[in-house]
């Protein structure tokens, strides 16, 4: 298959990607395991094998991959969006992806009277003529961190539903161990995973726990990212350019414009069927 | 594709036939890459901003009977009701002698994201339904809601019930703190303001995130392994590339609109506890006095059917039916078994409530 056919084959690609990954990892585990013995030992050397599948998708989740599931778009989202220049924890960012670490400003060159001005570090207080521009980047650096902090609660969660389900794995594929795996086993070794797993799931992220850690990581990168614009707009009024808040201002105007004329034609019209 | 090894041991002609089934796989998804939804003739009879009315084109006289309004979710795209000719909503309904409108919202931007639920609601709907009725010369029309267009044409038959003659709802949420709504669970906790605040379009992309994110090993992953380990024809390959083409086409939502529907809707659950309020005026679902059809899936994890069934004991109407149908949120549009009992019980119910021609 030629790369870039087709926008919507590129996903298909990357599930078979990682698909064929997880099913090789399954498949070795229970080459190995196959080889133990007892049963007992033979789902030990099993769930000892697993360990890389484990490693594997929590890395999804962490949004590592390509790919990640739903529980990491957030910050996939940053990452990837316009913002990734200005966010503290994109690799390779002016930040350094050091959140508080005082790496030079990327506006200072180019805003009048920064240019050469120290930044006041994370902690100390916001002083001199580029006052505002120091709270905000602190203001970010701390946001920054708390979306870190929210991200790896995330990653608590799914490294538990990972952890209880291949225990769970364990227990129920013996069966399917006894002997050297074929495409047959394989597959419904995988389904079983799938079975496992997405019941694992259901009931951690019904609980108030996943929920509680869903909400703050969708809040914590809301929050970096609106002061992100916060940042922007400061710099984009240095150089006389429009903002998204004079936007605003505009489309309300025009709204509430269309509203009135709208109720005059209605006026005009005349009454229509009673209403409650 | 890097094809893994085999695993050591194995029969290798096993695995060699495993891995030429998925590269066949692949070969028919890349052939039907360009397949695309939608097929059934119709006509733009309105358009304000981005939204569109059309009218379809019949398939089979309907002797005068009034037509039927599509209100669609603005979540999705409506083109799911005529995915492809066998296997289309509102083919089967055209078929079947009804004159068919469909409210297609269009693709907010930027210039969207002021929108407020009393815009989408008392207006732009009021407006497409007042065109209706005026092309018709009829006082009243039937309605068809569909899951959040559903939740949207309570509203306004509740706010504009002299207008709706009929009104059926598919898949639609009414109680939205039923148990096992996981979807409202996860919204609860969510601070609406400073999404919106942060991104004024909120993504597509992330409203499907969330939906994936019900059933993330099945929907994520193993359905694509299924697809790999069958023989896949050039029909189903084409049949599947439409699905995901509209399962991945999901237009930004207008934050103001949305903040308001997450908040009143899924965290506070206004509208079942009647004390919603539209454009200033109060939602009252006791105001549903004409009849009431509710169509919901018993394997719907997206609305579960807890959440739609309510609507008998919060409608006003004397003459509400539920029809519970075994299929999930989008097998109710595309499944074999839908295709057959949606339509005819829509064309049923609506015969026996509206049996003698009205308008023109």
């Amino acid at each position: 298959m030629t790369a870039g056919a087709d926008p919507l084959l590129e996903p298909f690609r990357t599930y078979c990607d990682q698909y064929l990954g997880v099913g090789r990892l399954l498949g070795e585990a229970a080459s190995r395991a196959a080889g133990g013995g007892d049963p007992a030992q033979q789902t030990h050397a099993f769930l000892d094998a697993l360990s890389g599948l484990q490693r594997q998708l929590t890395g999804l989740w962490a949004g590592t991959l390509p790919g990640a599931p739903p529980a990491a778009s957030f910050a996939a989202a940053g990452a990837a969006g316009p913002f990734a220049p200005f966010n503290p924890f994109v690799p390779g960012g002016p930040f350094g992806g050091v959140p508080g670490a005082g790496a030079p400003f990327p506006w200072a060159a180019f805003v009048p009277g920064m240019a050469g001005a120290g930044l006041a570090p994370g902690g100390a207080p916001a002083l001199g003529p580029t006052r505002e521009f120091q709270e905000l980047w602190q203001r970010m650096a701390q946001l920054g961190e708390q979306l870190q902090q929210a991200q790896r609660r995330v990653l608590k969660q799914w490294n538990g539903i990972v952890s209880t389900a291949l225990q769970q794995l364990g227990a129920r594929a013996s069966a399917l161990l006894a002997a050297a795996p074929t495409p047959e086993t394989l597959r419904t070794l995988y389904d079983l995973w799938v079975e496992i797993a997405e019941a694992a799931y259901a009931k951690a992220a019904n609980g108030p726990a996943f929920a509680a850690a869903q909400a703050e990581f969708g809040n914590a990168d809301s929050r970096l990212r609106g002061v992100q614009r916060e940042y922007l707009e400061l710099a984009a009024r240095e150089f006389d350019l429009p903002t998204r808040s004079e936007l605003n201002t505009v489309l309300q105007q025009l709204r509430e414009l269309k509203r009135a004329v709208r109720g005059i034609e209605e006026r005009l019209a005349g009454p229509g069927p009673r209403e409650p | 594709m890097s094809a893994a090894e085999p695993p050591g041991g194995a029969e290798e002609a096993a695995w060699q036939a495993m891995l030429r089934r998925a590269a066949a796989a692949l070969e028919s998804l890349r052939a039907a890459a360009d397949a695309r939804p939608g097929g059934s003739e119709r006509d733009a009879v309105y358009a304000e901003d981005k939204l569109t009315l059309y009218r379809y084109r019949p398939l089979a006289s309907g002797a005068g009977r009034a037509p039927l309004l599509i209100v669609y979710a603005l979540v999705n795209r409506p083109t799911m009701l005529d995915l492809q000719p066998d296997r289309s909503l509102i083919r089967r309904l055209l078929e079947r002698g009804l004159d068919v409108y469909l409210l297609d919202w269009g693709r907010p931007d930027g210039a969207d994201r002021l929108l407020e639920l009393d815009d989408y609601i008392n207006g732009y709907l009021h407006r497409c339904v007042r065109q209706v009725l005026a092309a018709h010369a009829i006082p009243s029309l039937n309605l068809l809601g569909i899951c959040q267009g559903g939740t949207f044409s309570l509203c306004y038959a509740a706010l504009h019930p002299a207008r709706v003659r009929n009104l059926i709802t598919m898949v639609t949420p009414v109680d939205f703190h039923t148990p096992d709504n996981l979807l409202s669970k996860w919204v609860r906790g969510l601070d609406v303001d400073a999404l919106v605040s942060a991104w004024g379009i909120v993504p597509g992309e992330l409203l499907n995130n969330a939906y994936l994110a019900l059933l993330p090993f099945r929907l994520g992953q193993q359905k694509y392994v299924h697809l790999l380990s069958g023989e896949l024809d050039a029909e189903q390959a084409a049949n599947f590339m439409r699905m995901e083409r509209w399962i991945f086409d999901s237009p930004g939502q207008a934050g103001a609109a949305f903040a308001q529907f997450v908040r009143w809707f899924y965290q506070e659950n206004r509208l079942a506890a009647g004390t919603l309020e539209i454009g200033g005026r109060r939602v009252d679902l006791g105001q549903l006095r004409m009849p009431v059809l509710n169509l919901f899936g018993t394997q719907d994890h997206i609305v579960p059917p807890s959440a739609s069934a309510p609507l008998g004991a919060l409608a006003g109407s004397s003459d509400y039916t539920a029809l519970p149908l075994d299929a999930g949120h989008i097998g109710m549009y595309v499944s074999a078994r839908a295709q057959r009992a949606v339509p005819e019980a829509i064309d049923r119910w609506l015969r026996e409530r509206d049996p003698r021609p009205s308008g023109s």
